[in-house]
């Protein structure tokens, strides 16, 4: 938990060291944020009853960008993980004392997190004060907003480090970095928030893990779900964090023998 | 604890890696031994370099060393411990440089990185303080340990690398090619170190190098790897001794000099160089031979440097192999 707390502190200090790029972050979230409320307001059928009204569509969509350096857009968010599993070095990293999944787990925690935590507010901001977005119906909705983000931040984290472990076997590992985050955008609702998809896909989307990533979180602060419905949304995000931190550590396992047994 | 100082104890190990080439239709695995049936003792708080041509067995050994290369065959010891099946163990009671790669965090501050290693390694806050307050001092990276990593010059991130590695107080220490690409003051500071640490003697060491001179400077042993073997396990003079103890004499003369059991090396101008062996002819006679030829205005006489040394020993070693 300590080594977890240093980690992110480090990420961050790394991320202020890089102070245009989060200006710039800021100002693209904003640029993008725009064009796709534009869009949806354009877009959005007049009068007809639709499962979200167009004020919630805007804050969904706010919220989408104040909280875009967290969704799984890449699946590779420390690059240089990737190139020591790539090159082999990462043979170094079993010189330090502890289990490697929950390093990697605190690493990937840390490096969504951080860019995260500097960048929302400012969009959350902007975007309420000038452009549509509105705040949480109440506290228990805002609550349960932020129980299941976190919620959301630890399944993509565990989900980015099941990724980042099958380059043991993917060489370049370009295939996944650009077919992933296709459907992660397409399932988890980033790009169109899911109660508007017809509802057999909806269905099987909301059963995926990418729905607990985004819509799920997103669907409390906009008000489209009860806050009775927290404890099953923690519940699928628990559960597929579960399933993919067990898979993890087999790859990883399975990764390290051959790394240590086959010598790479 | 398991940790009880009996040194480094290597017994029969080997190691070989398959390696698939061609293509898919076309598949030939070939067997490389990277270590064959490697034996030898390294008493705790000894300074042993290891050298021997790049692919010879080295980083192989020093991977097994450090447990995250299983063996083969054969039982590997340190300290009490089994590296492989005990790696987390182990390592925490090791430090690792690798001289082409960096331990620390690149874009933050060095004092970042030795925060993260104390909370990696789970030293006592006081102990750690006393330990680093130390190491800074010795290494003379007090000004620097605010400074990014990026913007160290590779002699100051050398030094920083070496007191990373030793923060944890590791009671054994790997060091891969430390002085790779450093200037002479940054290598005499490694060196310094390395000495440092032999006097407090309870730090086994282990050096792989290129660089002759650092082993010439610090090492109590040697240990020569070729083809997966230990060609020699000994001290310098031994290494010395098992390969002709060859000297060598220049002559500055007024006219060129010759005698058959003198092997002319180099020629410039009326300088020469030759290489003997005193078993066949003393200095003092060769000497003589010279001034009957030539006058002679200058005269030095030397030990065969010790590259030349190894790059013989290599190259014999390869004869015999073929």
């Amino acid at each position: 938990m300590r080594l977890l707390w240093l980690v992110f502190q480090m990420r961050m200090k790394r991320q202020l060291a890089y102070q245009t790029a989060a200006y710039a972050g800021i100002v693209t979230q904003i640029v993008f944020g725009l064009v796709l409320v534009a869009i949806f307001a354009a877009f959005y059928p007049n009068g007809i009853k639709a499962p979200m009204t167009l004020p919630q569509v805007t804050t969904y969509i706010w919220l989408g960008q104040a909280f875009f350096a967290m969704t799984p857009y890449s699946v590779f968010p420390d690059a240089e993980l990737r190139e020591q599993i790539r090159d082999g070095s990462v043979a170094t990293e079993l010189l330090r004392p502890v289990d490697l999944h929950s390093l990697w787990m605190a690493r990937t925690l840390a490096s969504k997190l951080a860019p995260t935590a500097l960048r929302c507010l400012p969009v959350i901001v902007v975007a309420t004060l000038f452009a549509g977005m509105h705040l949480p119906p109440d506290i228990p909705s805002f609550l349960a907003w932020l129980l299941s983000t976190i919620g959301a931040l630890v399944l993509i984290s565990a989900f980015i480090v099941l990724m980042i472990l099958t380059q043991f076997w993917t060489v370049a590992g370009d295939g996944l970095s650009r077919a992933v985050p296709g459907i992660a955008a397409a399932t988890s609702g980033q790009l169109v928030p899911l109660a508007l998809l017809p509802d057999n896909i909806r269905v099987v989307f909301e059963w995926l893990p990418f729905a607990g990533m985004v819509d799920k979180p997103y669907a409390f602060w906009v008000g489209t779900r009860p806050v009775s419905d927290l404890p099953f949304v923690l519940g699928h995000q628990l559960l597929w964090t579960g399933v993919i931190i067990v898979a993890g550590r087999m790859l990883l396992g399975r990764g390290l023998r051959r790394l240590t047994v086959t010598g790479g | 604890m398991s940790t009880t100082k009996t040194g480094i104890n290597i017994d029969a190990v080997s190691r070989s890696y398959r390696k698939t080439v061609g293509t898919v239709f076309n598949r030939k695995t070939t067997t490389i031994d990277a270590l064959r049936d490697v034996t030898f003792q390294i008493p705790s708080g000894a300074l042993v370099g290891c050298i021997g041509p790049n692919g010879a067995g080295k980083s192989t050994l020093v991977k097994i060393l450090c447990g995250i290369l299983k063996p083969d065959s054969g039982t590997v010891n340190v300290n009490g411990r089994e590296p492989f099946s005990q790696r987390q163990e182990h390592v925490r009671h090791i430090g690792v440089v690798f001289g082409q790669r960096t331990q620390l965090w690149w874009d933050l501050p060095v004092s970042d990185t030795f925060a993260l290693l104390r909370a990696l390694y789970q030293v006592p806050g006081h102990r750690f303080d006393v330990r680093q307050k130390l190491l800074i001092d010795r290494l003379g990276i007090g000004e620097t340990l605010n400074q990014r990593v990026r913007e160290l010059s590779l002699g100051q991130r050398m030094r920083c690398e070496l007191a990373a590695a030793l923060l944890h107080e590791p009671d054994v220490l790997f060091l891969d090619e430390p002085t790779i690409g450093l200037d002479a003051e940054a290598k005499l500071a490694v060196r310094e170190l390395l000495r440092w640490l032999q006097q407090t003697g309870d730090v086994t060491t282990i050096l792989t190098t290129h660089d002759l001179q650092d082993i010439e400077a610090v090492a109590d042993r040697v240990l020569v790897f070729g083809n997966g073997s230990i060609l020699l396990n000994g001290s310098l003079g031994d290494l010395r001794s098992a390969f002709g103890n060859t000297k060598v004499i220049r002559i500055a003369t007024d006219s060129p000099a010759s005698h058959p059991a003198a092997h002319l090396a180099k020629a410039i101008g009326n300088e020469q160089t030759f290489t003997f062996d005193p078993a066949q002819i003393s200095a003092a006679d060769l000497l003589a031979a010279f001034a009957a030829q030539a006058v002679i205005h200058d005269v030095e006489i030397t030990d065969q440097s010790i590259d030349e040394v190894v790059a013989r020993m290599y190259q014999h070693h390869r004869g015999e192999s073929k």
